[in-house]
């Protein structure tokens, strides 16, 4: 172990700690006290020496209070308070050893009578249950209030028929008519968060907003189910300033990524840290979600989250704020916190019942006149014909890629040659105007349009959610148990989810000294058949859509019908005559794919987390905390046998992964308050954290055996010798993460605050030289309206806040290690370097950032403003890296390169309307990141993150000196003088076409463009500008409207989808020319046409191309795969669209049917009921033809690739919450 | 207990909880899968192993440029494999050997008593020699002395530099002078110290531990790369070439040609012969009219005069023997090899194919890497040029005689066991020759060894370019250093194959080690092209 200087000086430190009091049940302390005519500041002061207590407050708040009196013999400290502040109209509320003052915002005059009479008890409790502690409550039209205690309650002087007014920070007025009663319960509903809040930080320690000097944003749990999101992170989506949520196409159950402010790597996870409980949670994806060609999506752990059981999210943004997780917080950490019960009212019982529907509704845009048909001859589409000469549907050959006459195409050059190849969907053919002719099935239909073949294999989506918890407390602490039981169906037909959540939470005061927090969830998820993304033509019937299926393709009717009666798979084959829409060939068989090929994937988790904390003296107080996270997870495939006799063409493969993590903390923390009368307090803590991961599994498969015995499913079912695959597969997993870290908090009379934390890992994936590693941070918060005791009218609340910090990540296990491969030659073992190299020298990489913010209050804090500007540098970035073959390798690990992340969000929250029967609150965020590629290192200035298609098509990477995800692609060559298109002249095209002759390439002058030699970028993924817009309308009677706007702005896609459908004359654009809309054109055969299009441009030697040609050389060149002769390049930013877009993200109504009646039905203690629409439909789009422009695949680093994205979807859900 | 006391304890027990903060790590991070630690002999095998010839190498380079080029085979169409993939295969085969010959050495330099490694050394020395030689031959300059060290995980080798032909021609037979003087061939031989020599064992797949045999294969190399560049250095060429021929060392014998023999490596598949003539669309190799020239008077049976036509060739479609003259005849872009079993189905060429056994043969025939024929025509030529030995005609022919009944031997010793599941030539192929066809073939004024000196010399360079026929690689470097081989006058072979002289650098050098790339180019007048000459090439 070796330890920084830091760690001694921190351990040192510890030693010259003071004597302060602490902790639990501040309230219950008896002190004594007389002052008269003091000033309030006087006698908080006097106070925080006898109760050993600090309060934090805004100075105005007590400057303006004149003299006061108190008087306290041996008197609970809440007495004294309440009799001390109430009639100031100023309320408290206790954060671990602070006590908090607050403004009563509906003010009354002191009224002594009200403290001489019975008093009604009450209880305040959040929608969840959870006492609201500091709670104003007032009679209205009185002058009488009180505040509720940290258990929530309360008593106050009312008689039956007085309304009370209840307000609470963070909470929506709740008003209340007294009845006979004699104890009440008044349910908050969660409102907007203002100044004064107070969030959970890192480690699970909770603060005051004022006191912090980076940045956080909190989310309550209310908020998580209310939107009906498909997971919990979800519902953050245009909520956050800088949180960035992506779900690739937008698949409930499917992978969400999460970026908070912007990448800090290139190659490895950007994504925030998730802490449940304290158990640090791993939420990375698998390869296949990663894949931006074929996706195929099971989601992470963040998925099986239940956002019922969750008290409150916290949003901890970059490395200043999750310094304590050291290099696991450098991208940022949410830290979620599960429910623990609370002390409530009535059997404690809840039922939650969700239901919604996830409805595919903007489907992509496709034309409807034109039928199969290819770029085969310039002359009138005509359709393929039989011997006798009458049509016949295309054999998915002839007419698509070769003239039926001439066997080639245009100029006598096949068509793959001069463009890229198109697939069998090519729709520049007949008219469909009703011509009779035969299908390849051999019956005579009229070729008419089909214009429902782009939705009918797509259904609506159902969700269920049952939710049912039981949650109680004394004062020996609280209990909460819940189940919950979600299933899901997908809009892709036999696909779909189900989870069971078994969640227990309890907090136990053992003794005075000694408190013990609990929880555990167990949860099992089965998913069945995630959906098929991308390019993949057996599974993913939007790939087909887009390049298979000519527009003649009438669905189900053509290739629906997928089981012949023996059972066998459907070849789509009569008399010899194949269906045409085989695309490369199995685009045929989408629907027997879709019902007979069946994967499961199961998921059975535990998470827990048991914490004691012990006071072990007045000053000094500890924390141990054991995690757990245990994760048991299967993948079963059984594709059927697709031959009568069932054995063969099937698969059977099955997997088993154990992933078990464990994580231990320990926290020593001691304080002092008001040092040497000076004004100054000090906490100080040190702790410790030793986490460990450990997974393995073990998978096999039959893939590509005959079967011995039909339709049964076992790894020996096969005949003839084992195949490699049969073999079972194995992975592994291990890691040690060891830290000890240290924090100072000092606080200068309540408007000066500094943290400075240290923190050091120890990580078993480095190598032993560099496994230490340590990571310095320091904030600041300054009230400077406070300190400078600046109150303009304008201006309520002003602060300053600083932050810098550095964190660092180390690396994936086993990447150090140098082995070598191992097979045989002529009979004896041989063993060889490989040809990727480890770095033996591994650095973890560091990320520096500073992060600055100010935020105001105006007008009483109906208007709050919060902007942080943030600027970091991510050094040693880990990277695997290209070295010349003659190195002896292809590929190496460097720990150098440098990527600069700076940007700026902005939080505005008003509330334009307050009046007593209605509010209206509004909060408006944006965000603007900057990522930059500096360096990588000598001989490199690109790495590829990623690419679809490999080397024939568009590759996303860091490119240096721009900015982070870069699309690469060929691009035109374009004129360095006119800075126009470039064409291929006569001279280029014998060139690239050797068998031309100089006449023909002449005719051909003006059908192409050059490309470039090289990839090169052609557009960037990264939006300029993210943000979102919540309106929420709160009425009288518990009846409340919430919308939620959100946008991207800027940024690219490559858009598959665009390119190919251009290509393929499928996309409404295509029909322009030939619908006569093009110049005059005359066709080979003679006919004047109005077809022609001018390619714009210039030749090399400097003139304008001025020549009309065949409209297919304006669509044809959108394509872009395969290779021909022009250097097999294809110019790939055709596709590049920009990619803005504004959504009418969610749109909620929600009623609390008020408690008068609720309590008439003798059962229930509440009722909420609230509808909900999400993803409704988008204000605006960018891109053409209804694209999703959401729909980019892929949940990795590399962003920005769209192909055969799925129809965009909306969903609307109804919630009933009953308490009884 | 004061609070200071307290505190102390909950900080020794807190600390505690870390004191094995780093306990076990390394154990923890152990790659599963795959092993960490290995020695000199695996890895020596796998060198070994990859003197088999790369499939793509034989496809795009062999079939498509060095039977052209040297006229030995005539193509009816290009193939269609790409040069690039052929130069990235070979380059990247010979690359990633070479590190581990990096390795090698650098574990035989750890061991303690050098004397021991001796053997091992020279083997080493051997292998690298003949693999750096082969690849230099065909680039030029290449990095060498700085290439292969990437493993050492040093920035500084990832990025090669160039070294000149000659300089690594220096080095190689420095080496190789080294292994033939140090080569213990006596049974269990111990060093001076007292210990044993280290020795491969089974390791050792290419001559079973017969370091005789290994001492023979380096000074065979020794005498053929000396040639190689004797007509640029000769002042370093001639003494090697002396040392080889009389120096104590032996030469490779009869019966011992050196080659990847697959019954003698544990039943080795060469599939890559089958797949680089048949695969792809491609099987357009055919015999050309150089080639026939040499072995027969005219197209009709009784005009072969060489025994070897019956194993090198067959008839065409049409059952006649048809030879395609390069640049002159057209047609018959047909795959002749269709049939992976039926030696008759010929898909109707016109002209007259590869013997179908030689191509399809996967389990007999070896890959020959030096054979005896080739030492007997290097010597024939060093008595005919006066290199290294005094000049003698008669010895001359006499070595060039021995070559030519060596070379038929061998090829009808090959014909006649050649017996496999893939490949029954055994039954079918024509007897041995006899004692008077060899008189007959020795007697054709083609190769009778008549004339003046250099019309001798003319003739050992056509009979070991004849020898060279499964050997193109070899044939296309004795073509590009006597520019004296066999030429069919009525041949008109492009320029393009007619200069070229070198396989160009791979596009892998000029986008990774671009530095490095670019000096070589400024070495080599700019560009990296195929009609630049390599060093030894006059």
């Amino acid at each position: 172990m070796r330890m920084s200087l830091f760690q001694l000086l921190l351990v040192g430190g510890f030693a010259l700690s003071a004597s302060a009091g602490s902790g639990q049940g501040i309230l219950e302390r008896r002190i004594s006290l007389s002052e008269t005519g003091q000033t309030l500041k006087r006698v908080l002061h006097n106070i925080e020496q006898a109760a050993g207590v600090k309060f934090t407050y805004d100075s105005r708040l007590v400057a303006g209070q004149g003299r006061v009196d108190v008087e306290a013999k041996n008197e609970d400290l809440k007495n004294v308070l309440n009799g001390l502040l109430n009639p100031l109209s100023i309320r408290y509320e206790v954060v671990n050893d602070q006590i908090i003052l607050k403004k009563v915002e509906v003010r009354a005059p002191y009224d002594p009578s009200v403290f001489q009479k019975p008093l009604l008890k009450g209880i305040v409790t959040d929608k969840n249950g959870a006492p609201v502690a500091g709670a104003n409550v007032m009679v209205q039209g009185t002058k009488r209030g009180t505040v509720t205690d940290v258990q929530g309650r309360f008593e106050i002087d009312a008689k039956e028929g007085d309304v009370l007014i209840i307000s609470e920070v963070g909470y929506a007025n709740a008003k209340t008519i007294v009845g006979k009663e004699t104890e009440i319960a008044v349910k908050m509903e969660e409102g907007k968060s203002e100044i004064g809040e107070v969030v959970v930080t890192a480690l699970g320690i909770k603060r005051s907003t004022r006191s912090i000097g980076f940045s956080e944003e909190q989310i309550g749990g209310g908020e998580l189910t209310k939107s009906n999101a498909p997971n919990v992170v979800n519902a953050l989506e245009g909520k956050m300033a800088g949180v960035n949520i992506t779900q690739s196409n937008g698949v409930d159950g499917g992978s969400t990524r999460i970026i908070i402010g912007g990448n800090n790597s290139i190659n490895g996870d950007n994504q925030p840290l998730i802490v449940v409980d304290g158990m640090p949670m791993d939420n990375s994806f698998s390869s296949a979600a990663d894949d931006v060609t074929q996706p195929k999506d099971w989601g992470s752990a963040i998925n099986l989250m239940n956002p019922e059981d969750i008290e409150d999210m916290s949003v901890l943004k970059g490395p200043a704020a999750a310094a304590l997780y050291g290099g696991r917080g450098a991208n940022g950490v949410i830290l979620i916190t599960t429910k623990k019960g609370t002390r409530r009212q009535g059997l404690g019982v809840d039922y939650n019942f969700t239901g919604k529907v996830v409805q595919p509704y903007r489907y992509i845009k496709m034309q409807n006149e034109y039928g199969a048909g290819g770029m085969v001859s310039l002359n009138a589409p005509q359709y393929q014909t039989d011997g006798s000469g009458n049509p016949i549907l295309t054999d998915g050959w002839t007419q698509l890629f070769v003239d039926q006459k001439t066997g080639t195409g245009p100029y006598g050059i096949d068509t793959w040659n001069q463009v890229s190849w198109p697939g069998t969907g090519v729709s520049w053919g007949h008219k469909m105007d009703g011509t009779m002719i035969k299908w390849w099935d051999g019956v005579e239909r009229p070729d008419n349009p089909q214009p429902n073949n782009i939705k009918e294999y797509y259904r609506n989506g159902y969700q269920t959610t049952h939710n049912v918890s039981v949650s109680g407390g004394n004062e020996f602490g609280t209990l909460r148990a819940s189940y919950t039981r979600l299933d899901n169906t997908s809009i892709i037909p036999n696909s779909g989810y189900n989870q069971n959540t078994f969640n227990l939470g309890a907090t136990a005061k053992l003794t005075q000294k000694v408190n013990v927090v609990f929880n555990v969830a167990y949860i099992t998820n089965m998913y069945h058949n995630a959906p098929q993304l991308g390019n993949n033509e057996a599974g993913s019937y939007q790939s087909n859509l887009i390049y298979a299926y000519g527009r003649d393709y009438r669905g189900k009717a053509d290739n629906g019908n997928y089981q012949l009666p023996d059972g066998s798979q459907n070849k789509y084959t009569v008399n010899g005559v194949e269906i045409p829409w085989f695309g490369n060939g199995s685009a045929q068989y989408v629907y027997w794919n879709t019902y007979m090929n069946n994967e499961w994937v199961t998921r059975n988790k535990l998470i827990g987390t048991a914490q004691v904390n012990y006071d072990a003296t007045s000053f000094l107080n500890f924390m141990f905390r054991a995690s757990i996270d245990a994760n048991n997870n299967q993948d079963e495939t059984i594709n059927a046998a697709t031959d009568p006799t069932g054995t063969l063409g099937g698969t059977y493969a099955n997997g088993l992964t154990r992933d078990v993590a464990s994580n231990y903390d320990w926290l020593v923390t001691l304080h002092k308050d008001n040092i040497r009368s000076s004004g100054l307090n000090a906490k100080f803590s040190v702790g410790g954290t030793a986490y460990k991961r450990s997974l393995y599994g073990i998978s096999g498969t039959t893939n590509g055996r005959q079967y011995d015995y039909s339709g049964l499913s076992f790894l020996g079912n096969y005949i003839g010798t084992t195949q490699p695959g049969q073999i079972p597969s194995e992975q592994w997993l291990d890691k040690k993460l060891n830290s000890l870290y240290g924090f100072l908090n000092l606080s200068y009379k309540s408007y000066l605050y500094l943290d400075i934390t240290a923190r050091n890992d120890w990580s078993s994936t480095l190598p032993s030289n560099d496994w230490s590693y340590f990571f310095p941070s320091a904030s600041a918060s300054w009230i400077f309206t406070d300190a400078l005791n600046w109150h303009p009218s304008w201006l309520s609340f002003g602060k300053l806040r600083a932050a810098w910090a550095q964190g660092a990540l180390d690396v994936a296990p086993y990447q150090i290690n140098q082995t070598f491969t191992s097979g045989t030659f002529a009979g004896a073992p041989t063993t060889s370097l490989p040809q990727s190299i480890p770095a033996v020298n591994y650095k973890p990489q560091v990320n520096t950032t500073a992060d600055f913010g100010v935020v105001l209050g105006a007008l009483d804090n109906r208007i709050n403003l919060d902007v942080r500007y943030y600027h970091g540098k991510s050094v040693d970035q880990v990277l695997p890296v290209s070295i010349p073959q003659s190195s002896g390798a292809t590929s190496t690990v460097i720990s150098t390169g440098a990527l600069q992340n700076s940007g700026i969000e902005a939080i505005v929250r008003a509330t334009p309307v307050k009046t007593r029967h209605f509010t209206w609150d509004i909060s408006v965020n944006m965000s603007k990141n900057f990522n930059k590629l500096l360096y990588l290192t000598s001989g490199v200035d690109r790495y590829d993150m990623n690419n679809i298609w490999g080397a024939s098509g568009t590759y996303i990477s860091a490119v240096v000196g721009k900015e982070f995800g870069a699309i690469m692609g060929y691009d035109y060559v374009y004129d360095p003088k006119s800075h126009q298109r470039l064409l291929q002249s006569a001279q280029d095209i014998q060139a690239n076409y050797p068998y031309v002759d100089a006449a023909t390439a002449q005719q051909m002058k003006g059908t192409l463009y050059q490309a470039t030699s090289s990839i090169v970028p052609i557009g960037n993924a990264q939006p300029k500008w993210r943000g979102g817009m919540t309106n929420t309308f709160t009425f009288g009677g518990g009846f409340s409207i919430s919308t939620l706007i959100d946008w991207k702005i800027g940024g690219q896609m490559w858009s598959g989808t665009y390119a190919s459908m251009m290509q393929q004359g499928l996309a409404p654009e295509t029909l322009k020319e030939r619908d006569g809309g093009g110049l005059a054109y005359t066709t080979p055969d003679g006919t004047a046409t109005k077809w022609g299009v001018i390619l714009p441009g210039y030749y090399s030697d400097g003139t304008q191309n001025t020549t009309v040609v065949h409209y297919y050389y304006k669509y044809m060149q959108y394509g872009v795969w395969s290779s021909g002769p022009n250097n097999s390049q294809w110019v790939h930013s055709t596709g590049v669209l920009n990619d803005t877009w504004y959504k009418f993200r969610e749109l909620s109504v929600s009623y609390a049917i008020p408690s008068r009646i609720v309590r008439r039905t003798h059962a229930f203690q509440g009722a909420t009921v609230s509808l909900v629409g999400r993803d409704l439909f988008y204000i605006y789009s960018s891109l053409p033809d209804r694209i999703n422009p959401e729909g980019m695949n892929g949940a990795g680093n590399a962003q920005g690739i769209e192909f055969a994205s799925l129809p965009g979807t909306r969903s609307f859900g109804a919630q009933v919450r009953l308490s009884f | 207990m004061t609070q200071k006391i307290k505190i102390s304890i909950y900080l020794m027990v807190g600390f505690g909880l870390l004191s094995a903060c780093t306990k076990k790590f390394t154990e923890l991070n152990t790659t599963h899968n795959a092993t960490t630690v290995t020695s000199i002999p695996p890895l020596m095998n796998s060198v070994i192993g990859t003197l088999v010839l790369n499939w793509t190498e034989q496809a795009s380079m062999h079939n498509d440029y060095y039977y052209e080029c040297t006229q030995l085979a005539a193509e009816t169409s290009v193939s269609g494999y790409v040069l690039e993939n052929g130069i990235n295969g070979i380059w990247a085969d010979y690359y990633s050997a070479l590190q581990n010959m990096r390795l090698i050495q650098q574990y035989i330099n750890a061991k303690p008593d050098q004397q021991a490694e001796s053997n091992v050394q020279a083997i080493l020395y051997i292998l690298r020699a003949y693999k750096t030689f082969r690849i230099t031959d065909q680039f030029g300059d290449i990095p060498y002395f700085k290439a292969g060290y990437a493993y050492l995980n040093d920035a500084a080798d990832y990025h090669p530099a160039y070294d000149a032909q000659q300089v690594i021609y220096d080095s190689l037979m420095t080496d190789l002078t080294w292994a033939v003087k140090n080569i213990n061939t006596n049974t269990s031989p111990m060093t001076s110290a007292g210990n044993h020599y280290d020795s491969l064992g089974i390791y050792d797949t290419f001559f079973g531990g017969d370091m005789s045999m290994w001492l023979k294969f380096a000074n065979s190399l020794r005498l053929r790369y000396a040639m190689q560049m004797v007509e640029k250095d000769p002042a370093t060429a001639t003494p090697i070439i002396a040392d080889a021929i009389s120096g104590s060392a032996p030469l490779i014998g009869a019966g011992e040609d050196v080659g990847i023999w697959p019954t003698r490596l544990g039943g080795l598949d060469l599939a890559g012969r089958w797949w680089s003539f048949s695969s792809g669309g491609t099987g357009f190799v055919r015999i050309s009219s150089t080639m026939w020239n040499l072995v027969a008077d005219g197209t009709n049976p009784s005009q072969i005069f060489d025994p070897r036509a019956w194993l090198f060739t067959e008839t065409n479609g049409s059952g006649k023997f048809n030879p395609y003259t390069i640049g002159v005849s057209t047609g018959d872009a047909v795959n002749a090899y269709q049939s992976a079993t039926d030696s008759s189905l010929k898909n109707n060429c016109i002209y007259s194919p590869f013997n179908w056994f030689l191509v399809r043969d996967e389990y007999y025939i070896p890959e020959v890497i030096m054979s005896e024929a080739e030492v007997h025509f290097l010597k024939a030529e060093a008595y005919a040029r006066g290199l290294g030995v005094t000049q003698s005609l008669t010895t001359a022919n006499t070595e060039y005689q021995a070559g030519i009944t060596s070379s038929v031997n061998f090829w009808y010793n090959v014909a006649d066991n050649t017996n496999n599941t893939t490949a029954q030539w055994a039954p079918v192929a024509p007897p041995t020759p006899s004692t008077t066809q060899m008189n007959t073939l020795l007697a054709n004024p083609k190769v009778a060894f008549t004339g003046s000196a250099s019309d001798a010399v003319a003739k050992i360079y056509a009979q070991e370019w004849l020898s060279f026929f499964r050997q193109p690689w070899l044939a296309y470097n004795l073509w590009r250093r006597t520019s004296n081989t066999p030429m069919d006058p009525a041949a008109q072979p492009s320029a393009a194959l007619a200069n070229f002289f070198r396989l160009t650098y791979p596009q892998d050098e000029s986008v990774n080690n671009k530095d490095n790339f670019e000096a070589q180019l400024t070495k080599m007048g700019g560009q990296n092209i195929s009609t630049t000459k390599v060093w030894w090439q006059p």
